[in-house]
């Protein structure tokens, strides 16, 4: 829910304003940075809150055997 | 199977972040699971190897990234024409006003080669150091730092995102500007 309204929020927001002379000219600005930065961390905050497939947990519980059992 | 005390609660909660690299790694989701899946296999396969007390994130990392380079060397051709489809759809939507879309940045993040979208997501959603990248990435601390600035450069341009130091064609006022100057 807070993911949704934080996507709506930021993604359509403008970015900050610009503050002049960024980089030596070679570099992205420091508005489009933020509005990288922003972008990644929603991208991967949307995969990461993804509910996990059982059988990766199955798979895992294979640890709490004790040795040599598979 | 001998695994050191949290081994699986560690990995359990590095589970989601995993999954969040390996999809920028990989072309679509059912790949990336795919690719941690077998990362998972890998891990508990080499658990004595793993040494408590060291980054278990960076170790699981690299693992994945391992084995998704692996791969790519074999579908090197099926790659390309993939990335051709693609390119077919970067004939971008400019963005004039500082907004994107979250779903055009995606696509333009697909355009990115892989070294590039490894960086940014390790350093710019990840929340790895740069030092904990370059051990991930197996190179030097500066490669990283100049991958992430290429990167961002190479993800302004796709984005049709136009950056404060250059002139932009059509821009009557900023060609005046640099005129006057």
């Amino acid at each position: 829910m807070r993911r949704k309204d934080e996507m709506d929020n930021l993604v359509t927001k403008r970015s900050p304003p610009r503050d002049g002379a960024g980089g030596a000219g070679k570099s992205a600005s420091n508005a489009n940075k933020a509005l990288i930065a922003r972008n990644l961390r929603l991208a991967y905050g949307e995969v990461a809150s993804e509910p996990l497939p059982d059988h990766w947990i199955k798979l895992l519980n294979q640890l709490d055997e004790p040795k040599g059992g598979q | 199977m001998q695994a050191p005390a949290n081994f699986k609660a560690e990995l359990i909660e590095l589970l989601p972040s995993l999954r969040a690299f390996s999809r920028s790694l990989a072309r679509n989701p059912a790949q990336a699971d795919d690719l941690v899946q077998d990362t998972l296999v890998k891990a508990l396969a080499n658990v004595e190897r793993f040494e408590p007390g060291t980054n278990m994130r960076a170790w699981l990392f690299t693992i994945l990234r391992n084995h998704y380079y692996s791969q790519l060397r074999k579908s090197k051709r099926e790659v390309e024409d993939v990335e051709g489809r693609y390119a077919a759809r970067l004939a971008a939507r400019p963005e004039q006003d500082g907004n994107v879309d979250l779903d055009d940045f995606k696509v333009a993040f697909q355009q990115l080669a892989p070294d590039h979208r490894e960086v940014l997501t390790l350093v710019g959603a990840s929340g790895c150091s740069y030092e904990e990248a370059a051990q991930i990435c197996q190179c030097a601390v500066g490669t990283i730092k100049s991958r992430v600035n290429r990167a961002r450069k190479k993800l302004t341009e796709l984005l049709g995102l136009e950056e404060d130091e250059t002139v932009v064609p059509g821009d009557a006022v900023m060609a005046q500007d640099a005129a006057s100057v």
